[in-house]
């Protein structure tokens, strides 16, 4: 039996796509991606098989260039399985869901490899590859980063002013933190987080923006209250944890955007 | 931590920034900002006190990289203001842009890190000032360097010097020829190989002279080409010699023909090879170096007598200047008079008389015995509060320069010493040769008198560098003309090693 990870991507697969695997010998395992037990489990999987387009923020999204990146950077020699309704979709990979009797076990066969496969025609819905380079580096009012950036700015150098120069928190306050307005910064932060944060369920950056939602939660109430509070600076925990943030946006930045755009983030 | 209070100039649109800059760093640099083009090209014309420029590419809402338009313009204008990028984008092709347009440093606002950026502020300020001294230091060296060629000007516009001066522009234009300069003592070697510099592919380099007479034999080698520490006795560290020193520009390698056969070989080795071996040391050092020599002596002469070598001699003379004695361009002498009284009117310095004097005098010291001359006819006006120089301030020489034939200045019972026989004095010179030999030695016995036989003063008098240069001349009239040392009886008691000789 072939196993094929199944994305169903916030909708439901036809159970009869489930029944007709069972006589192409395929075993398909519905994967939610939000967790990272499917890196582990792709291992011994033949393919990855993507319910396109997958529905998420009210919107019918494309995460098949993300897949694509992903696949070809981790498991180059699986299947990227793209099965919809859409009949008009031509690929060697694509599965139409309206005509599952028209397959057979020789196609799963003549699937093509992620490292050999044709390019793809556009998939309906919202491009994702396009979304997580705004994500990174959207100017004005579209980047996530930018506003996270210039947080860690201030609280890095004021987070050295306490610690190794030892000047009262009073004046770092007034001089640095306060003009800053952390609090409504923070706010940015998250109205843009929860805009871009469900775009990206279905994707294999799922389980990484979950943890970084996670790692945020820890510095709300500090960020809230404007930065009032100097102990979290003094300990280095509200640094630490941005730190940690920006590491974990760096890899996602460093996979799939950097040397493929020029942008810019203020 | 730097103390150096740089002055940066901060160019981004997010006041924001420029505020938290200012914080940050308020204990190591001074700040002033401008958020837009406009702002920055007013701060430059204000001031151009700045130490760095922190420029930010977005300078307005669009996403155009305006700061990338700016960079060469400020570079063009202010070369030397560094420029460092401070922006928000990473992208490789950017900073590849900004770098080749003239940008320092490239940093990344997300990637803040405090000692990281105060490192790149203060490494950047100081290697632009770095360069900036270097080439205030460059200029100075350049500057001096005419100053220098000032002292020594090539003097002159009789038809000898005139084609001198040709030969000497186009010989300059032969970096590597071997030149040889000739000529009597004072008749100006050094200033003519200075000219040779300063008109040369070689006037940006050093130039080096050395007068390979005056340096003891055992320390020429080490003085010409450097040694290792340890190399003998007293090398307690390594040292550069003459060549190196002159490396990319001129060695003037003065007498010559005083040097012995092991600095012959070396001189030699270096003209055919450029290779020069400090002592002490298993490696060649590779220079590039023009190197002029310059002699009184008769170096065809010292070959055939097998004190030189033929095959250095071949090499030297590749290009040989023979410079005239003064007495044989009189028409100079009122221009070298005007330059050393620094008044091309002579009638306002001096008398119509002393001029004569001077114009009629031989000069056997050739120029450097007239510009003695013309600091001591100076100082004894001034001595005899005289607002011209008559002939009473010139030295003794010039005005007796009348008497060709010496005569023993005093009689032999007075000095103690038994004095020479009339008999073997002689009066009249069988050829020129002795005759210039009875002048000069003449003026040298006389002058023995005057300065009480310090040895020092009577070189200076005549315009030698130093006592061993007049201890050879005197030797060299007695190595010609031996019988007439019984004229010369003060020359005889103060040099007996040569007189016996």
């Amino acid at each position: 039996m072939k196993i094929v990870l199944l994305v169903e991507g916030g909708r439901k697969a036809p159970t009869a796509l489930f029944s007709q695997s069972e006589q192409w010998g395929v075993e398909l395992r519905p994967t939610p991606v939000a967790g990272t037990d499917w890196k582990t489990a792709l291992e011994d999987a033949y393919a990855v098989m993507l319910l396109v387009p997958t529905w998420g923020a009210n919107a019918y999204l494309s995460p098949v260039t993300l897949w694509q990146q992903y696949l070809q950077m981790e498991a180059p020699s699986k299947r990227l399985i793209l099965a919809s309704f859409e009949s008009s979709f031509q690929h060697a990979n694509h599965l139409d869901l309206l005509r599952l009797t028209d397959y057979s076990a020789q196609w799963w066969e003549d699937c093509q490899p992620i490292d050999h496969m044709q390019e793809l025609p556009p998939v309906v819905g919202v491009d994702l590859s396009e979304k997580l380079q705004r994500f990174f580096a959207g100017h004005g009012q579209d980047s996530i980063v930018a506003v996270l950036s210039r947080i860690r700015l201030v609280v890095q150098m004021a987070s050295r002013e306490l610690r190794k120069m030892q000047t009262p928190y009073e004046e770092i306050y007034s001089d640095l933190v306060e003009p800053a307005e952390l609090g409504q910064k923070w706010r940015e932060w998250r109205n843009r987080w929860i805009n871009y944060y469900p775009l990206f369920e279905h994707t294999p950056i799922a389980s990484s923006l979950k943890q970084i939602a996670k790692q945020t939660d820890g510095v709300e109430p500090w960020m809230a209250a404007g930065g009032q509070d100097a102990a979290p600076l003094h300990d280095g925990s509200i640094l630490e944890i941005l730190n940690r943030v920006r590491e974990q946006l760096q890899q996602i930045e460093n996979q799939y955007v950097v040397q493929k755009l020029s942008h810019t983030y203020r | 931590m730097s103390s150096k209070n740089y002055h940066i100039l901060i160019v981004d649109d997010d006041t924001e920034f420029h505020q938290q800059i200012r914080y940050a760093f308020r204990r190591q640099f001074l700040f002033s900002g401008a958020v837009n083009e406009e702002q920055l090209l007013q701060k430059l014309g204000e001031s151009s006190n700045f130490d760095l420029l922190l420029l930010d590419l977005v300078l307005d809402e669009s996403e155009a990289k305006k700061g990338l338009d700016l960079i060469p313009q400020i570079v063009s204008q202010y070369p030397e203001l560094p420029v460092i990028i401070v922006t928000g984008d990473r992208s490789i092709d950017t900073v590849v842009t900004a770098m080749k347009l003239g940008a320092k440093n490239f940093l990344v606002k997300d990637d803040f890190d405090f000692d990281y950026w105060e490192q790149r502020f203060t490494e950047v300020v100081e290697g632009s000032k770095l360069k900036q001294e270097n080439r205030e230091l460059r200029a100075e060296v350049d500057r001096r360097r005419a100053e220098e060629n000032e002292a020594y000007p090539f003097i002159g516009e009789s038809p000898q010097i005139q084609e001198i001066k040709r030969i000497l522009k186009l010989v300059s234009e032969e970096p590597d020829v071997t030149v040889l300069i000739t000529g009597e003592t004072g008749t100006g070697k050094e200033v003519a190989a200075r000219y040779l510099h300063a008109h040369g592919a070689r006037q940006k380099g050093p130039f080096q002279a050395v007068n390979l007479s005056a340096i003891q034999d055992t320390l020429l080698e080490s003085t010409l080409f450097g040694h290792k520490k340890g190399a003998f006795t007293g090398a307690s560290r390594d040292m550069e010699g003459y060549f190196s020193q002159a490396n990319h520009g001129i060695l003037m390698l003065d007498e010559i023909g005083d040097i012995d056969h092991n600095i012959q070989i070396k001189l030699l080795r270096f003209l055919e090879t450029k290779l020069i071996r400090p002592v002490g040391s298993d490696q060649d050092v590779l220079l590039d170096v023009q190197v002029v020599t310059a002699t009184h002596r008769d170096l065809a002469g010292a070959v055939q007598e097998g004190r030189f070598r033929a095959d250095l001699f071949q090499r030297l003379k590749a290009m040989v200047i023979e410079l005239p004695p003064l007495r044989a361009r009189r028409d100079d002498i009122p221009l070298l008079l005007g330059h050393y009284f620094q008044e091309p009117d002579l009638s306002r310095v001096m008398t119509e008389e002393a001029l004569d004097a001077m114009l009629e005098y031989n000069w056997i010291g050739n120029v450097r015995e007239l510009k003695n001359a013309v600091s001591y006819a100076q100082l004894r006006a001034r001595i005899q509060d005289k607002k011209l120089i008559d002939e009473r301030c010139l030295p003794a020489e010039i005005l007796n320069s009348e008497t060709i034939i010496p005569i023993p200045s005093q009689p032999a019972a007075a000095s103690g010493e038994p004095g020479p026989s009339t008999s073997t004095l002689v009066t009249t010179p069988k050829n020129i040769d002795e005759e210039h030999a009875l002048i000069d030695l003449d003026r040298i016995e006389k002058l023995l008198i005057q300065k009480n036989k310090v040895k020092k003063d009577v070189a200076i008098a005549i315009g030698l560098e130093n006592t061993d240069n007049l201890r050879y001349r005197i030797k060299k009239h007695f190595d010609k003309h031996p019988h007439l040392f019984a004229n010369f009886p003060t020359i005889s008691q103060s040099y007996r090693r040569i007189v016996k000789l």
